[in-house]
């Protein structure tokens, strides 16, 4: 047996042992350190509210960077923004499934008073019509359906008397039923 | 077993004169309430209890006026005198002040949240506990089956021994048409089979059985009216409305609740023997409709005319007052229809020797108000301010107002249709005593005419009659308050609410709501399409909105993130308030990462309370003014807390 070589191994072991303890020293001192610097965080006042987060998009068309993309072009346009463009554009990427850029160039064109995107955008979210198939929005909403047929109606498209007619038939037949959204819809036709 | 008595709140209604005082009138400042702690525009708030009084000075509480059950107040001043803290109170937050209230017999009531219950058709009836032990007990140990036994019980009577106090009445009464308060005091979060539920404690008053209160409330009303020679088409024109007044009684099955009579009078048989008689009872109180139309068939113009324009109406009155059987009936109602001024007590030709003062006293002493239809034909021009001044005078209803209501130009039309009003709001307020529903007044509106008015008056005066009614039957003169605990789910259904939890909002604070939030919208809108700006903008706007700079570090905050409320857009009168937001709490510091259609959820959802807000405040029918005057920025309305955002 080589006592010699066995020493000399045990006397390696502990500098080695040393040197990580050294290095997780340092390692403590410097987070230490930088949690010591680091500025401390203001008192919560009470009573405090948890924060609520959206999970950012995965991907660019889940974002709708295109449309946008092309609502920036279109808005530079000297002469405005035509809109007829906007809702063309916006039907297509519906077609294609991208429902993102579609949702952004409806909104968009009826936001500018286009009326056919106004009507469009009305009918995705109006419970008399509303078609999961559509992609476009994942559940109905009343309002949103009254403000954009209003809108369409407002711009000259006749079909949206019709069609708020009938979403009032609904609200009045949902809040009969309890449903407090229709209710606080119903209000709309009484100002 | 008792049930919940839902009380109307209303301020001034059974308070006689404004015990007004000019608070700041020397500087010219515009008194305001005092402020709650911590807050910078939110004002300190209570509700009177039962019985509790109002002073014109604490040191002299002798002098007192009575307020009805759970009247709301802002609290002006606070000053310890004799022992006690009193309170100086008023009904708005304009500077007007109604007196001293007894801190003793005054609440604390900030957060001004009311329950309203839902239809107990649709749900089973929310029980009220005696104390939150008994409560807190059945929820910890998710006790479905002891709280169905408790519900069974309170349905039967029998509820000896258990520790309910009352139980929602067994009728829907909609408190958005019905306004009605139950206030809560206290709150705090439980979970009820699984659900995030409230566990609340409420003020109430006990409502004794209501079946035997809707059975002998009646209603008496006899018309006193002028038979000489000029009021051929009134005649005519009250026989008419008394028709259809009669078919709407027959077929509502109210006969046994109210009933008709008619006094005729004239004028001195002494100055003019022709006329007849003075005054006579042509139908008593009691009688059928048929009998009352018959009668009135009978009543004919005097064949000739009256000494002078002034007649004898008060002997017509006193007749009426003091000849008629009023035993049968609580509500108790004079109407005089005349064209012509009353001989008062310094006319020698006067049968009464009254002026409208005693007269008016002698029918309040028999808790019977007069209400006066003075037609103001051009034929009297010169005699109609005399007429009125005294008519006024004979029509006040201490507390409620004036039952006067002048017939321009002795419109026939214009008198039918006012005649029509007022037996259409008694005829209401019999329609509900009978069917067991608690007072409460017709919405409220601004008063665009005189009839409208005048209609409110009446509806006043009813509702007046009916609470003191119930006061009165509630056993001790007036009911006592009690504190009671509930839950706002129900164990046989958690995933549904039994009551909401509403916050009385001013008409101020949903404008100063709408007008953030509209602002907020925008911008949000502008976000989605461009979304790299949309902090930064919605920074510069936090800055403009808010009234006040510390409004930012005074808020609620949350923790670490750059959401709504850290910006500053969290309104005081929201702070504290036991509900989950939409949109307040959600961190925008990534909103250019957002999935598109996340953003619009977020815009959708302000969408719809913006509209929202601005439909309900333009609605002035839906606005409650506690005070009991036109609708105003302190007329309040009871959002679902589900509605804020």
């Amino acid at each position: 047996m080589n006592v010699n070589h066995r020493v000399r191994q045990r006397g390696e072991t502990n500098v080695r042992v040393l040197i990580a303890i050294a290095i997780a020293a340092v390692v403590i001192v410097v987070i230490a350190g930088l949690l010591f610097l680091r500025q401390k965080p203001e008192p919560i006042p009470e009573p405090g509210q948890p924060l609520e987060t959206v999970q950012p998009a995965q991907s660019a068309e889940e974002r709708g960077d295109t449309a946008r993309e092309l609502i920036a072009q279109l808005e530079a346009d000297p002469d405005g923004p035509d809109f007829g463009v906007a809702h063309a554009r916006a039907q297509e990427f519906l077609a294609e499934g991208r429902s993102a850029d579609a949702q952004l160039l409806f909104f968009f064109a009826a936001r500018g008073g286009y009326a056919p995107a106004a009507f469009d955008l009305a009918t995705f979210n109006d419970p008399n019509h509303f078609e999961t198939q559509a992609g476009l929005v994942t559940k109905a909403d009343p309002f949103q359906a009254y403000r954009w047929y209003t809108a369409a109606r407002d711009a000259g498209d006749e079909r949206a008397s019709q069609r708020l007619e009938a979403l009032r038939n609904w609200a009045e037949s949902a809040g009969r039923s309890g449903d407090g959204e229709a209710e606080r819809l119903l209000l709309q036709w009484e100002q | 077993m008792k049930t919940v008595q839902l009380l109307k709140s209303t301020s001034r209604l059974l308070v006689a004169a404004v015990l007004a005082m000019s608070v700041g009138a020397a500087s010219g400042q515009v008194a305001k309430p005092l402020l709650q702690d911590g807050k910078t525009a939110l004002y300190q708030r209570v509700i009177a209890a039962p019985g509790a009084m109002l002073v014109a000075d604490p040191a002299r509480p002798s002098e007192t006026r009575g307020v009805p059950p759970f009247s709301n107040f802002y609290v002006y001043n606070r000053r310890d005198q004799g022992g006690k803290q009193w309170l100086q109170v008023g009904t708005d937050s304009n500077g007007t002040i109604d007196g001293w209230v007894d801190g003793d017999e005054a609440f604390d009531w900030n957060q001004t949240l009311t329950v309203a219950f839902r239809d107990p058709a649709k749900h089973g009836r929310v029980l009220l506990f005696g104390d939150r032990d008994s409560l807190k007990k059945i929820v910890d140990e998710n006790d479905a089956a002891s709280y169905r036994k408790l519900r069974s019980q309170a349905a039967d009577g029998d509820v000896g021994g258990t520790p309910l106090v009352a139980v929602q009445p067994d009728y829907n009464v909609d408190i958005r048409r019905n306004f009605y308060l139950v206030p809560i005091l206290d709150h705090e979060d439980v979970l009820v089979g699984g659900q995030q539920s409230r566990l609340l404690r409420v003020a109430s008053v006990p409502l004794q059985d209501s079946a035997l209160i809707a059975e002998t409330y009646r209603t008496g009303i006899v018309f006193v009216i002028d038979s000489t020679i000029s009021m051929k088409p009134y005649i005519d024109a009250t026989r008419a409305v008394m028709q259809r007044v009669y078919r709407s009684i027959d077929d509502q099955k109210l006969n046994d609740r109210v009933s008709y009579g008619l006094v005729e009078y004239r004028d001195s048989t002494d100055a003019v023997p022709g006329l007849g008689f003075v005054s006579r009872i042509v139908a008593d109180l009691g009688g059928t409709g048929q009998g009352f139309l018959s009668r009135i068939q009978d009543v004919q113009p005097a064949p000739v005319s009256s000494d002078g324009f002034n007649e004898d109406s008060y002997a017509g009155v006193q007749e009426a007052v003091s000849s008629v059987d009023w035993s049968d009936y609580y509500a108790r109602f004079v109407v005089l229809i005349t064209d012509a001024g009353p001989r008062d007590a310094t006319d020698p030709l006067s049968a009464t020797g009254l002026d409208a003062a005693l007269l008016q006293r002698l029918a309040a002493d028999k808790d019977v108000a007069v209400g006066v239809f003075h037609l103001q034909t051009p034929a009297g021009r010169d005699n109609h301010g005399y007429a009125a001044g005294e008519y006024r005078r004979l029509a006040t209803v201490p507390d409620v107002g004036e039952l006067y209501y002048p017939v321009q130009a002795g419109d026939v039309d214009e008198f039918e249709s006012a005649l029509s009003a007022l037996t259409d709001v008694l005829t209401a307020h019999v329609r509900a005593a009978a069917a067991g529903q608690p007072p409460a007044l017709a919405r409220e509106s601004a008063a665009g005419s005189d009839l409208d008015a005048f209609q409110k008056t009446v509806d006043r005066l009813g509702y007046g009659l009916r609470m003191r009614y119930l006061q009165e039957r509630a056993g001790e003169g007036v009911p006592s308050l009690f504190n009671a605990w509930v839950i706002d789910r129900d164990f046989d259904a958690p995933e549904e609410r039994a009551l909401d939890v509403r916050v009385l909002l001013t008409r101020d604070q949903l404008s100063d709501l709408h007008e953030v939030l509209r602002q907020v919208l925008i911008t949000a809108e502008e976000g989605t399409l461009a979304p790299d700006d949309f902090l930064d903008e919605l920074k510069s706007l936090a800055a403009s909105v808010s009234r006040d700079p510390q409004a930012a570090r005074t808020a609620t905050r949350t923790v670490g993130g750059e959401s709504l409320a850290d910006l500053g857009y969290m309104r005081e009168y929201l702070e504290g308030l036991p509900y989950k937001s939409e949109v307040m709490y959600l961190d925008l510091s990534i909103w250019e990462q957002w999935p598109a259609q996340r953003q619009f959820e977020f815009v959708n959802q302000l969408d719809s309370k913006v509209a929202y807000y601005r439909a309900l405040h333009d609605n002035i029918d839906l606005w409650v003014s506690l005070d009991g005057e036109a609708v105003d920025g302190d007329s309040v309305y009871p959002l679902l807390l589900e509605a804020l955002p």
